[in-house]
């Protein structure tokens, strides 16, 4: 083992060999994934969150959710019958950072939305033991009592515009995430998003965000824009947004 | 001759860098647009200043190049405790959380969700960052017969990594996380930490670079590497867009699937260099000092270092299996991690087979022997990984509590054993002590995390177990057998005796707390405490 | 140069190397079993990544010998599952309430099939044993024979198909408008009073409340009966959805009913049509009605 003799007595060779040794596998494994056309599907219905869902989204983050929840179908017979179908990778594209999560103490959410009601998640929320009595889950009854500042939203859609957006499939066609528009009536979105489903402010979201957006004052309290109607927001739209009666599963195996 | 504070260049450097650090952070707490991060701004700037003003006065920051610098090490070592204690404490808690969910209080600040990074930080980061960054410079040191590099960085590096663990533990109580595991800070805290990084390699690049002997020791190798590598992941995985310069929340730059590659890369890699290569730096100093014999084999110790740290980097995918990652990564994750099995192996060998000629030691002396089983825990937990990243296995055990008792029983088992080990040899060399206080209390150290270990990481499994087969029970026609509720309901009895184990692992960590405070009040015994720095040597 | 000795006790040479006084290694070689595993695992991963896709070769991954995919095995699987379940599914699909119950294997078939989907997604609202969760939760217990909108086998398909307010194409929907407040059609001793007449109709009573000027409020500035009918049993054909009021069960609750009257109730059953198959719907709906309270 006379050979070895170079790195044990210099350092900064030692140092070398180490860097190199340990930069190959992460080039081989995550920077293909960048330029490989397989690795997100081609399907029709992805769209940039919300800003209301987004705030709702940020929240999950904040308390933790992903440590309990999964949002991942994962290929198999038992969770494509209890969840819904597999998970894409199309389906995460948006998302800064992932929540696929690692430990399911709940169960996964990745097609939760619209499959029970507002009234359900305030409940839940409120006292998740009111109504699943088995449930281990934390009540969150102070997101009903904090309100959010819808005027601070404008400079998250600036910023996740700035992130790395994969394939080009989180893109529209200005070229970035968010358009201008959407960044200039982010305030106004997000509160005509917890309002009345029917108002002019409404009509002008679903118009920028295209297609089918739950509308409506989630939290039952139209007086204000809570982190609850954000939550619920959030929550009722997961999984909802891939048509799956256009999606070509055979032509996306990969 | 002794030099130090402000009259050294470091001393001066340092200065202007603190001074310019309470500008900038209390420029960022003045103009902060969130509360917390306001919080966090002053403090930064608090500490800054107390730095500075510890600087000016040239205090602690002496040393003579004759001598070994202790106190730091020292500072490490209380800190671990400390940390340790805490982090297993919350760690308990939310075991009992799981079990009893009233004890959330339905509060912001004491919900599961945010008291668990508090945990896994406190005992990842902040119990075993502080045991490696300490006994990285006790090794380095010792074994290259020079006193650290610098005088006043090591203490910056001491100071600025435990301001690093209070700016994330209390910002994660308060809500303020990135959403990645085991990478949770803001932006700003992970800035903060890389210069805190970088200062660290210094110091310990510049030991190396100014040693006395001619051959880096092998514990040095791991610890470099783990160094070297923690700075790559950290960079890398932590890229992410600030929403103002003045506030808390920031974007991961990488979104969905690469995001979650680049996750599992970075915290498979956190377990194989923080939590491996490092701890088995620690192995390969203290094992053989304590036993008093040489390491098994110089040979094993080339081949299995390199190999695994060639072979960990790849293995992230496993964590990832089955998911909306393309299959070709997760063989070649899978296949990697079956690899890692002997270089991991390698360690248990060179740690256990040092023992050959001294295991009568094991019977007498509880430290060789707490070193000795975290070793064989280890071997388990690398046993248990690969079988774990096998995609049959994974398909039953992920997503389950079969997860968490194989994390646990590399954290407590080897992790925790190991430096409990490391401190017990470690307390009575840096204060002079003869002995422990008292080595009828690291007995019962050991046999009380022994069986909270065993009972944790056997409920963990049977509950795991039960989980994963659970959700894919079909009945006799066909139909999925039991629904979501049923299988929680399921795991109660499980997470009862998992928080109890757990109870028995913190009681056992309140002991070592006893026993290194009562030790460091014994009267010094002189013969046994040297810190001249030692002569030069081949 | 380097020092090299013979440990006494293994017999091994060391490196001839000491650190920080006595810290030195046997030159021992490589543990042959575990150079041999080793090896082994390294053939073993070559022929994996040879049989399933792994490396990334120009803009594409190499399939694997096996052109194995995960996908396709589930979709596999699902297929194969289908196959097996469909003439047992199009057998339920086409039996009566009657046929289903002569036929014990259906009956077995439908009860279990419904069960399953149940387990996932009802009982969160519904309970685990379909009996509702808590009196008065708002959320309605299906073991009773109290059905707002129908208790026969194809009602409750019905319900579950379009749901309850979901918004659904075919959504069915009635409104408990809210009667108090301050424009409000009554006064807070106006609500009181009918509350206390409802209560009435199952034996309760209500402290504070004028039952008969409460039956004038029910029949007259209220209008309750408009959809509660004159006795207040509830909803009819013409009518769906309007509770009775004579039968002791609350929904929302015996002591709500103030609150009720005061600010309305419009609960939401979401729509499954998207989630479940019509199979799926008609096995739950089996599955519900079989609990004890299927009229």
């Amino acid at each position: 083992m006379a050979t070895h003799d170079i790195f044990e007595k210099n350092s900064i060779l030692l140092a070398i060999g180490i860097v190199i040794v340990i930069s190959i596998a992460g080039l081989i494994e995550i920077v293909p994934l960048y330029f490989i056309g397989s690795t997100i599907e081609k399907v029709n219905g992805m769209r940039p969150y919300t800003p209301l869902e987004l705030a709702g989204r940020d929240i999950y983050v904040r308390e933790g959710c992903y440590l309990c929840h999964s949002q991942m179908i994962r290929p198999f017979r038992d969770e494509v019958e209890r969840y819904g179908h597999y998970s894409l990778a199309a389906e995460s594209a948006y998302d800064h950072p992932f929540q696929w999560g690692s430990k399911r103490t709940g169960p996964d959410l990745a097609r939760v939305g619209n499959k029970y009601s507002d009234k359900w998640h305030r409940d839940h929320m409120n006292n998740p033991r009111s109504i699943v009595p088995e449930s281990v889950m934390p009540g969150y009854s102070f997101l009903a009592k904090t309100e959010i500042d819808a005027s601070r939203y404008a400079a998250h859609l600036r910023a996740l515009n700035w992130t790395a957006q994969p394939n080009g499939v989180s893109k529209n066609d200005t070229g970035a995430m968010y358009t201008k528009a959407m960044i200039a009536n982010a305030a106004a979105d997000m509160k005509a998003q917890a309002g009345e489903t029917d108002s002019d402010e409404a009509e002008a979201l679903q118009k920028r965000y295209g297609g089918k957006l739950n509308v409506r004052d989630f939290d039952g309290n139209p007086d204000k824009v809570t982190e609850l109607d954000a939550m619920i927001a959030y929550l009722q739209m997961l999984g909802t947004l891939v048509d799956f009666k256009t999606y070509n599963a055979k032509a996306n195996l990969r | 001759m002794t030099r130090g504070g402000i009259t050294t260049i470091g001393g001066i450097f340092t200065a202007l860098v603190l001074v310019s650090g309470i500008l900038l952070t209390g420029y960022a707490g003045m103009n902060a647009i969130d509360a917390v991060f306001g919080f966090h701004m002053y403090l930064m700037a608090a500490a800054a200043l107390l730095g500075l003003l510890a600087i000016l006065m040239g205090h602690p920051f002496k040393g003579d190049p004759s001598q070994y610098n202790y106190g730091v090490v020292k500072a490490f070592v209380i800190a671990t405790i400390f940390w340790g204690v805490t982090g297993f404490t919350v760690g308990d808690y939310i075991a009992w959380e799981l079990a009893f969910p009233f004890l959330n209080w339905d509060l912001p600040w004491t919900n599961f969700g945010r008291l668990r990074p508090l945990h896994t930080s406190a005992v990842i980061f902040a119990f075993g960052g502080n045991i490696l960054l300490g006994s990285s410079f006790y090794v380095a040191q010792r074994t290259n017969h020079t006193r650290l590099a610098g005088n006043v960085a090591p203490w910056f590096v001491f100071w600025g990594y435990n301001l690093f663990i209070v700016l994330a533990g209390t910002g994660y109580v308060l809500g303020v996380t990135q959403g990645h595991e085991y990478a949770e800070p803001e932006w700003y805290v992970d800035i903060w930490l890389t210069v805190v990084w970088v200062v660290y390699l210094m110091v310990f690049m510049g030991t190396l670079m100014k040693r006395r002997v001619s051959h880096i020791y092998v514990a040095n190798w791991f610890y470099l590497a783990f160094i070297i590598t923690i700075a790559v992941l950290h960079l890398v995985h932590n890229m992410a867009v600030p929403v103002s310069f003045f506030g808390l929340k920031s974007y991961s730059f990488q979104a969905g699937v690469q995001d979650a590659m680049t996750q599992w890369w970075y915290g498979h890699n956190a377990v194989g260099f923080f939590l491996t290569a490092a701890f088995l730096a620690m192995v390969y100093y203290f094992v053989p000092k304590r036993a008093e014999r040489p390491v098994y084999s110089y040979r094993l110790s080339i081949i299995h270092f390199w190999s695994l740290i060639f072979l960990y980097m790849w293995a992230g995918p496993h964590h990832l299996h089955y998911t909306a990652l393309p299959d070709w990564t997760q063989t070649i994750g899978m296949a990697f991690s079956i690899m890692l099995w002997m270089p991991s192996w390698g360690g248990m060998i060179n740690g256990l087979m040092t023992l050959s000629g001294a295991w009568d030691k094991l019977r007498t002396d509880p430290v060789l022997r707490m070193l000795v089983v975290s070793v064989a825990f280890y071997g388990m937990s690398t046993f248990e990984g690969p079988m774990m990243a096998i995609k049959a296995v994974n398909a039953l055990s992920h997503y389950t509590d079969w997860t968490i008792g194989h994390v646990h029983s590399g954290a407590m088992g080897w992790v925790g054993m190991v430096t409990f080990g490391v401190i017990y040899c470690l307390v009575p060399w840096l204060w002079g002590r003869k002995e422990m206080y008292s080595m009828a209390l690291v007995s019962w150290h050991f046999w009380l995390s022994t069986i909270g270990i065993l009972l944790y990481i056997t409920s963990m499994w049977v509950s795991g177990i039960l989980q994963g087969l659970m959700w894919r029970a079909y009945d006799n026609l066909g139909f999925l057998e039991y629904s979501f509720v049923e299988t929680v309901e399921a795991m109660h009895p499980f997470y009862v005796i998992r928080a109890l184990g757990g109870l028995f692992f913190v009681i056992g960590s309140l002991i070592m707390a006893y026993n290194v405070f009562k030790t460091i009040r014994l009267a010094p015994a002189e013969e046994h405490f040297s810190d001249a720095v030692l002569a030069p040597a081949e | 140069m380097a020092h090299k000795e013979i440990d006494h006790i293994t017999g091994t040479e060391t490196t001839g190397h000491a650190w920080d006084g006595d810290l030195k290694e046997l030159n021992t070689p490589l543990p042959k079993w575990w150079l041999t595993i080793f090896w082994i695992t390294v053939v073993w991963a070559i022929g994996y990544m040879a049989y399933y896709p792994s490396w990334v070769i120009g803009d594409k991954n190499y399939e694997g010998y096996s052109k194995w995919t995960a996908r396709a095995d589930v979709h596999k699987a699902l297929e194969d599952a289908q196959a097996r379940l469909a003439p047992s599914f199009a057998k339920l699909q086409g039996a009566s309430l009657a046929d289903i119950r002569n036929d014990a294997d259906l009956s077995r078939f439908a009860t279990k099939a419904g069960k399953a989907v149940f387990g996932d997604n009802c009982v969160a609202c519904n309970g685990t044993g379909a009996n509702g969760v808590f009196n008065g939760s708002g959320y309605p217990s299906l073991v009773d024979k109290d059905w707002l909108w129908g208790g026969k086998l194809e009602d409750i398909i019905e319900t579950i198909r379009v749901g309850i307010r979901s918004g659904h194409d075919d959504e069915r929907l009635n409104t408990m408008a809210a009667y108090g407040g301050e424009d409000g059609q009554l006064t807070a001793e106006q609500i009181r009073n009918v509350a206390g007449f409802v209560l009435s109709l199952s034996g309760s009573t209500l402290e504070g409340a004028d039952i008969n000027k409460g039956k004038a409020v029910y029949l007259d500035d209220g209008g309750c009966n408009a959809c509660h009918g004159d006795e207040g049993k509830g909803g009819t054909a013409d009518v769906p959805g309007a509770p009775n009021l004579t039968d002791s069960i609350w929904l929302f609750g015996k002591g709500n009913v103030v609150s009720s009257i005061t600010h309305g109730r419009n609960a939401v059953m979401p729509a499954w049509d998207k989630r479940l198959t019509p199979a799926q719907i008609k096995a739950v709906a089996v599955y519900v009605h079989s609990r004890g309270g299927g009229q």
